[in-house]
């Protein structure tokens, strides 16, 4: 399968992770042939690079690199901005390697299934990890768009904009939103999933071509 | 044998680096030209940057009169490029075997190639190597320009802003990149163009020696001769192209402007990657009348939810993109009516300068450079503008950028391109207009 020699992966930066293993459990198999998908992985790790050696230099996605690469501001201190490293930082050690990077960009692929889409959203939302999404979470969430985007709305509006959406959501009618109740609510409204695709990624190859050159594809699979 | 998706087929050509291949996709069956290259006499030839620039190169370009590269892919021995596949062959074939082209027949061929030149020095690239074999012809007789292999980017040039390093064909070569002194690569690519035009027309090298020495000396002097039997028009914007001073040869506007090129001229469209880009007719940009515009645009009821993901913190795409989220979309609140905000929008941006079209329910705004968006090729600065409805009394305005490069903008000194935060303010600052 063109693995990296141990020889090779010593000298690889902490964080890193073999393309054939990764492009093997992500979505980037299930679109292309496996050569073609190591590749996609390959790029993918061209970005990892830029973004990992940003500013500590450890071959690791530190919270204030992830958040200069998405913003061009390091200090952005934002509930979104820090629940999307969250749930990127898939093994709640604080920094992003580059198995956890791919895994979770894996989501946001264009052919990745909208049941996988909706999860992660649901996790996103979820901001205390109960299971649920409460009415205060939502309400949360509203104030720090609206405080992000310098929107400025009265309480009761955005008491009213709440509400609203939980009668449309909690069908159950207990305060909560559920997992069951969160996927009929997003297949109802696919404009809540905008923001889950990225088209970069069809192309991943193309916006990182660096890789070309440290590729570790066999060629007998292409 | 098989790369990936494709099934290899004949080998269509070989170079230092490696070979052309015909393929043919697994799935669809449709035709690709796939780029072979190896990969340790590149890294052996140092010239890894190169194929990056190459490949950087022509993923920006999008354009009917443009070979396209759709993919790329490696292993540890090869780089692969899947190109566009041609199956015309070569402009030099076509001259060859017809010994001289109708001025007709000509002129068609060289809008097509000036088009093609003209895009791709909007997008800050220019091919330096322009010749009769780098310019193919597909079946239906369309110019397709190939090879980019030796084009630079706007970061080859020093600080002057001009081009430091001689390469291409001696017959076509520019006489100021022969001097290498720095050289606009634009008035250069221009130079061979009108060389291609002289083949053309004639059948014949406007300079051409066997002494190397002496073809060089012939191009600095730059005293084609033009033959008498070409129309005036042919002549003298053969005279104008073919000037030897960089300083005074006509350039792309020049020659789009010059009588001759215009006869039964329809420039080509580049291709827009944004699905909801719209065609750049004048009928369609024409707005409908106000009292309809309710009509037209639809009104979006939002969620609490729908409004949290507007925030650029959840939008990923800031990985992929040069500029910051804020650059590409701005947002505000407002308790006036759907109809009025868009009237208001279209009568601001109007008066900067910018056309406005209404799809999809939404308002698009077009940034027409001295109407250079439509003939030009040049891809142009689209913003679209929605409208969200919170509650029946209150509406979040979201101007966003679909699609277009604002350093072109910056560049040509037309309309600041970060045109919604003009708008943004306008609209909050009116007196008439409430910002929540």
């Amino acid at each position: 399968m063109g693995c990296v020699s141990s020889k090779e992966s010593r000298r690889r930066p902490q964080g890193y992770e073999d393309p054939n293993t990764l492009a093997r459990e992500t979505t980037f198999l299930y679109h292309t042939p496996v050569a073609v998908s190591v590749n996609e992985v390959e790029a993918l790790y061209e970005l990892y690079k830029r973004i990992s050696y940003s500013i500590t230099k450890d071959g690791l996605i530190h919270k204030e690199e992830f958040q200069l690469a998405l913003f061009r501001n390091s200090n952005k201190r934002n509930l979104f901005a820090d629940r999307i490293f969250d749930l990127f930082d898939l093994k709640r050690n604080g920094v992003i390697e580059f198995g956890e990077f791919v895994r979770s960009l894996d989501v946001f692929h264009p052919d990745t299934p909208v049941e996988e889409k909706i999860a992660f959203a649901f996790r996103l939302y979820d901001l205390r990890g109960t299971g649920f999404i409460g009415r205060e979470e939502l309400k949360e969430m509203v104030l720090a768009i609206l405080n992000e985007s310098e929107l400025l709305l009265s309480d009761d509006a955005v008491e009213e904009i709440v509400d609203q959406t939980f009668r449309q959501a909690d069908m159950n009618g207990d305060g909560k939103i559920d997992p069951d109740e969160w996927k009929v609510f997003a297949s109802k409204n696919p404009a809540l999933l905008k923001n889950m695709t990225l088209p970069y990624l069809k192309d991943i190859t193309m916006a990182f071509p660096s890789f070309v050159l440290n590729s570790g594809a066999s060629d007998d699979e292409l | 044998m098989r790369m990936g998706k494709y099934e290899m087929g004949r080998t269509l050509g070989e170079g230092h680096f490696g070979k052309v291949r015909l393929a043919r996709h697994a799935d669809t069956g449709r035709p690709f030209a796939i780029k072979i290259l190896d990969r340790q006499r590149i890294l052996a030839m140092k010239i890894h940057d190169q194929i990056k620039r190459e490949i950087a190169t022509l993923k920006l370009l999008k354009h009917p009169n443009v070979v396209r590269l759709y993919e790329v892919s490696a292993s540890k021995t090869k780089i692969y490029m899947v190109l566009e596949y041609v199956n015309g062959g070569e402009l030099f074939d076509k001259i060859a075997l017809k010994g001289k082209l109708t001025e007709k027949e000509g002129r068609k061929l060289f809008q097509q190639l000036i088009d093609a030149v003209g895009y791709c020095h909007e997008k800050g690239v220019y091919h330096r190597d322009l010749k009769p074999e780098n310019v193919l012809v597909d079946a239906k007789g369309n110019i397709k320009v190939s090879d980019f292999g030796l084009s630079a980017l706007p970061q080859n040039q020093q600080k002057d802003g001009l081009l430091h390093t001689t390469c291409g064909s001696p017959n076509y070569i520019a006489p100021e990149v022969l001097l290498n002194k720095g050289y606009d690569g634009s008035i250069s690519d221009v130079w061979s163009c009108g060389v291609i035009l002289y083949v053309m027309l004639t059948g014949n090298l406007p300079f051409d020696d066997q002494n190397v020495v002496v073809l060089y000396q012939k191009i600095l002097k730059g005293n084609a001769h033009i033959p008498k039997w070409l129309s005036q028009g042919a002549q003298d914007i053969l005279r104008k192209i073919l000037d030897p001073n960089p300083v005074t040869r006509i350039d792309v506007d020049g020659i789009r402007a010059h009588d001759w090129f215009k006869q039964g001229y329809a420039p080509a469209m580049p291709f827009s990657d944004d699905e909801e880009d719209i065609s750049m007719d004048e009928d369609s940009l024409n707005i409908t009348e106000h009292n309809d515009i309710q009509d037209k645009i639809a009104i979006n009821q939002i969620n609490a939810f729908q409004l949290i993901g507007m925030s650029s913190c959840l939008d990923l795409s800031g990985f992929f993109e040069k500029e910051d989220v804020s650059e590409r979309k701005i947002r505000f609140a407002s308790n006036y009516s759907p109809a009025y905000l868009f009237e208001k929008i279209e009568s601001i941006v109007r008066k900067m300068g910018f056309q406005v079209h209404k799809s999809n329910g939404k308002l698009k705004v077009i940034q027409d450079c001295k109407g250079l968006a439509n003939s030009r090729g040049q891809e142009s600065l689209l913003i679209s503008a929605e409208v969200f409805e919170i509650n029946e009394y209150l509406y979040v305005v979201e101007l966003k950028k679909s699609s277009g490069d604002c350093s072109l903008y910056r560049k040509r000194g037309c309309i600041e391109p970060r045109t919604f935060g003009s708008v943004e303010r306008l609209l909050t600052t009116t007196p008439s207009l409430s910002f929540i």
